[in-house]
């Protein structure tokens, strides 16, 4: 019995659920409204006491770490594997989920939240009301610190550098292999798509002509009915990536 | 043939040299001194762009980022197991791999690195003029080290802390060791840098305020490994010793 409480298809909340279609598991998704911080909500909290998406539960095992918990399904559900048996492609895998975890995401994150009406703009008022709802005291009070220091310009543009830096990355490693970690679908394709899936449509430095490896690989992910059963899970993803899908030239 | 480029048997290169001493596995090891900038040598960047210790050769191959190459060790010289048997087991080696180089390493380098930027001396030049050759990460966080954490800073890092003390707490309530019923690879993924704890957080690790966490420390240093490795250190205390090392969650 698979319980997954989680949000959209999308970064972190999405690796439960991208994994599961692929494995064409029976799965309980109980969706978890970020914008209305249902992640807080003390129902919520009682399930998982970081307040964070998303939560697995099987039979009983609770899992709140989004990475460790893929490879953690990967082994115990049915299905086809989705981790190489060479262990050098093993690392290969795991070097870039904390690539697109450690480096990427957390470019990406200080972009989306210095954007107007993102976290780094807010009033006092706001800010108070953000951390409010966190659980954990000790990780609110940092929050605040945080949210207080704000992102300078500095900072930001060196978090602009970093993605442009990572899509080179992503490039030349395709121009290697079918797939990030060798030539099968794995993981780390896996983990990727939760972050990278709507590039072809929202970055203007995306595309056949200027990234053809990573455009090559984003069709052959997008095509995948696995992934694309799990971005239709989504409530408002899902119509994003069906564009994206057909930006790519691929079937609806 | 196994080669290992590392620096102190602290932290990072603390892992893979304790790894290697419990699988008894022979090994080269040379020895980078980062406090002389010798990881932005033209050599070692040819190996690691990133010019960070420790680099593991195997067959030719480098393989970085630290959690990875010890699981990548298990998986080729499976002879001295140290994973657990159980999925859950192993979802926690991934957990603990994965909050040591989240929060665990963040704050101990953060609180860490103004003794180390003191007692540089003349070395302070040396790596200044070494940073020329290094990657754009590098050289922003040794500007930070050089410039030094103002109080907020610090105050963010320390907060990186007390929830991880309190789960390697719990889990050492349950059981001896972190991740199940023995010693394993999260054991030795997070001793390096826990060791590091009593000296940059004595008011948050100590006896009284983390007594399993404290009776753990010892339980691994007794271990002949772990003495083995320690024993091989240049620096009379490796655990008060650092460089910058990884930048730190910035959620959960």
């Amino acid at each position: 019995m698979i319980t997954v409480h989680t949000w959209e298809p999308n970064a972190n909340s999405g690796k439960p659920l991208l994994l599961l279609k692929e494995k064409g598991a029976e799965f309980d998704y109980r969706y978890i409204n970020m914008g209305a911080l249902e992640q807080h909500s003390p129902d919520y909290v009682k399930i998982n006491p970081n307040g964070t998406v998303p939560t697995v539960i099987v039979d009983g095992f609770s899992m709140f770490e989004s990475t460790p918990g893929m490879e953690y399904l990967d082994e115990v559900v049915d299905g086809p594997g989705l981790t190489p048996h060479d262990p050098y492609l093993r690392w290969k895998m795991r070097w870039w989920m904390r690539f697109v975890d450690e480096y990427l995401n957390p470019s990406l994150a200080m972009q989306a939240g210095s954007a107007a009406g993102g976290r780094m703009q807010m009033s006092e008022e706001e800010k108070d009301a953000a951390v409010a709802r966190i659980p954990l005291p000790e990780r609110a009070r940092v929050w605040r610190l945080i949210l207080d220091r704000g992102v300078s310009e500095e900072e930001l543009a060196e978090s602009r550098r970093r993605v442009t830096s990572a899509i080179g990355t992503f490039e030349t490693a395709l121009g290697e292999s079918s797939y990030l970690a060798g030539p099968v679908y794995s993981l780390a394709d896996l983990n990727a798509m939760t972050t990278l899936h709507s590039w072809p449509l929202m970055r203007d430095d995306i595309s056949e002509e200027a990234t053809p490896n990573l455009w090559a690989w984003f069709r052959r992910c997008h095509a995948r009915q696995g992934i694309k059963d799990a971005f239709a899970l989504g409530r408002f993803i899902g119509t994003r990536t069906g564009e994206v899908r057909a930006k790519l030239g691929l079937e609806a | 043939m196994i080669e290992l480029y590392h620096w102190e048997p602290t932290s990072n290169s603390g892992e893979v040299l304790i790894l290697l001493k419990e699988k008894g596995v022979d090994f080269v090891g040379h020895y980078v001194d980062v406090l002389k900038g010798e990881q932005f040598s033209a050599d070692f960047l040819a190996l690691n762009p990133c010019g960070q210790v420790p680099v593991l050769v195997h067959d030719g191959r480098p393989l970085t980022e630290t959690g990875f190459i010890l699981q990548y060790l298990e998986e080729v010289f499976p002879a001295v197991s140290l994973t657990p048997s159980t999925p859950e087991g192993r979802y926690w080696v991934n957990v603990w791999i994965k909050y040591v180089e989240e929060y665990i390493a963040p704050a101990a380098w953060k609180l860490g690195i103004a003794r180390t930027v003191a007692d540089l001396g003349e070395r302070r030049s040396v790596i200044e003029a070494a940073l020329g050759r290094a990657p754009p990460e590098r050289r922003q966080a040794w500007a930070k080290a050089f410039a030094g954490f103002d109080a907020v800073d610090l105050e963010i890092a320390r907060g990186l802390l007390p929830v991880r003390l309190e789960r390697m707490e719990a889990a050492l309530g349950a059981s001896d060791w972190l991740a199940g019923d023995h010693y394993s690879l999260a054991d030795i993924a997070v001793f390096p840098t826990a060791a590091a704890l009593p000296d940059v957080a004595p008011d948050l690790v100590n006896a009284s305020a983390t007594p399993r966490t404290w009776e753990w420390l010892e339980r691994m240093r007794a271990r002949p490994a772990v003495r083995a490795a320690l024993a091989a250190a240049k620096t009379p205390r490796p655990q008060a010793v650092f460089a910058p090392g990884p930048e730190g969650s910035r959620w959960g």
